[in-house]
């Protein structure tokens, strides 16, 4: 009888669930109705209990949070997201006589396209490394430091277009606060109560992001390290000698324009090896002469990487001061 | 009442799982990939988080035990205590022992909460009234089953997973499940009907 009973109670609530009301049901089997029914209104309460979604900010913020343990697990084991010395070593060197043989082409070129997290990605910071080291000219070699900064920044951009949760590290300039964070070089930088902040971030000044990337098109920061002299109008008396780029423009942000994400700051070459992107000295939003080299012809028009979106912006809040420099070197103009 | 708080023995019983998990996920989350344990969250959040709810009845602390969940599932993993083959049913058995350790921890302090809130001084309207009191005498009904009683309802009817997925998940014969499923629903109609008439 137990076993009928069972059997008559799987076929009615696979009727239910097909959508057929508990009468209808009932008829299947009219000699357990009596048995039936308690069950079936049971069945009926028990589906009704929890009938909600799940909510959206819940699960966003349960996912950063568990990045965040992750990432942090991470670092205290020392898991290398590159390569081992060793491997790296050796790569150098099959990366270098690759390079004199072929000359950028093959291996190298494959690899120009990969991202952090992609087998290829180790090769092509590499040769980022051998390029500079094989540039001898300081304007070329801060032209290339200047493109493989803006790498960095596009390398994240296309992570969070693919929706893939990578450690990152890039450099860029602090366009505006978000309710959550803040606008860095156009990329939405979530800032969360592990986030180990060095410095105090503002609009304009440069930062170095450490984070993970996420599929809600953010970046959960691990830290955020800021410079500490880029806005004191004297930028031509830092870094002197080593190499940085120290742009000159004047950034001139009017209302109802976007300011531009580049900001033309210095930048320590994020294709330096590991640095992943080191922060330049200099202001980006104040004039400064170029200070490094002496040189003082940096002839790159800065592009804006991402545009913001101005809705989410609180707007650039540091008014640029006029250049008073003898030798501006570069004005740029924000994006219109 | 009496409301049951749990044991353990259950999801550890007798077949080993039928369900094996992408060993790529398993091998991205012991190395720490970030890029497994988002792919692992955002497939297995929202059912462990019903899951959850449907046990506990309230969202926040279903939120904080679903986290609570994956936190544990990373600390098994640095440990070398994870999943060995299915993912699936090891979340599920560590949400069942996490509502178990929560209900231990804080049933006084639930109850005074209920209390609280049906002196809820902000009035609401009357179906939503209605609604929330139905679904509250239910999941009050549902408390005071034993947990792998309410682990069937919650699995079978908050979740809607076949009687296959339901045995995988709790390590059962489906068999078992059947019979879990009918004691079930007769305990909870036999305390909803006490809980009326009280």
């Amino acid at each position: 009888m137990n076993k009928k009973i069972m059997l008559a109670l799987e076929d009615c609530l696979q009727s239910l669930q097909n959508g057929a009301s508990l009468e209808a049901t009932l008829e299947r089997h009219p000699d357990l109705t009596s048995e039936l029914l308690p069950l079936l209104q049971a069945a009926q309460a028990a589906q009704s209990v929890d009938p909600d979604p799940v909510p959206q900010k819940a699960f966003i913020a349960g996912r950063s949070h568990l990045l965040a343990q992750v990432s942090n697990l991470r670092r205290k084991q020392g898991v290398r997201t590159g390569l081992s010395p060793v491997l790296r070593f050796a790569l150098i060197t099959a990366v270098v006589l690759a390079f004199l043989v072929v000359s950028g082409s093959g291996l190298i070129a494959a690899s120009a396209s990969s991202l952090p997290d992609d087998p290829l990605y180790g090769i092509k910071r590499t040769a980022e490394v051998i390029q500079l080291g094989l540039t001898f000219d300081p304007t070329q070699k801060d032209a290339l430091e200047d493109e493989f900064y803006q790498r960095r920044i596009a390398e994240t951009q296309s992570l969070l277009t693919d929706r893939r949760a990578v450690e990152i590290k890039f450099s860029g300039l602090v366009e505006a606060r978000l309710a959550d964070g803040w606008l860095i070089s156009g990329i939405h930088v979530v800032v969360s109560p592990q986030t180990e902040v060095d410095g105090e971030i503002v609009p304009g000044v440069q930062a170095q992001v450490e984070g993970i990337t996420q599929v809600n098109d953010t970046v959960l920061s691990q830290k955020i390290s800021l410079e500490q002299d880029g806005n004191d109008g004297n930028s031509g008396s830092n870094s002197s000698g080593s190499g940085e780029i120290q742009a000159t423009e004047t950034l001139q942000p009017e209302s109802g324009e976007t300011p531009n994400p580049e900001g033309g700051s210095s930048n320590s070459g994020g294709g330096s090896g590991d640095s992943g992107g080191g922060g330049g000295s200099g202001s980006p939003t104040e004039s400064s002469t170029s200070g490094s080299n002496g040189s003082g012809d940096i002839t790159k028009t800065p592009e804006p990487t991402r545009t913001p979106e101005p809705t989410k912006i609180e707007a650039l809040t540091k008014t640029p001061e006029p250049t008073k420099t003898e030798d501006p070197t570069r004005t740029a103009e924000p994006t219109k | 009442m009496v409301v049951h708080l749990g044991t353990a023995e259950m999801w550890e019983q007798l077949n080993p799982s039928d369900v094996i998990t992408d060993t790529n996920d398993l091998e991205g989350l012991r190395a720490l990939d970030p890029q497994a344990f988002s792919a692992v969250y955002d497939q297995y959040f929202p059912i462990i988080l019903r899951f959850i709810r449907f046990r506990l009845g309230d969202e926040n602390q279903a939120e904080d035990i679903t986290n609570d969940v994956f936190t544990r599932l990373l600390e098994a993993i640095q440990r070398r205590r994870g999943p060995d083959s299915n993912l699936k049913a090891w979340l599920f058995a560590t949400a069942s022992h996490a509502v178990n350790d929560s209900l231990r921890k804080s049933y006084r302090r639930k109850v005074e909460l209920l209390d609280n809130d049906l002196a809820d001084p902000m009035p609401l309207p009357a179906e939503i009234v209605e609604t929330n009191e139905s679904k509250r005498a239910v999941q009050l009904a549902l408390s005071t089953l034993k947990p792998d009683l309410q682990n069937v309802l919650a699995l079978r009817f908050g979740q809607g997973f076949s009687l296959d997925e339901t045995a995988n998940l709790m390590k059962k014969k489906v068999n078992h499940v059947k019979q879990l499923q009918f004691r079930a629903l007769a305990a909870l109609h036999l305390a909803m009907e006490e809980a009326a008439n009280e």
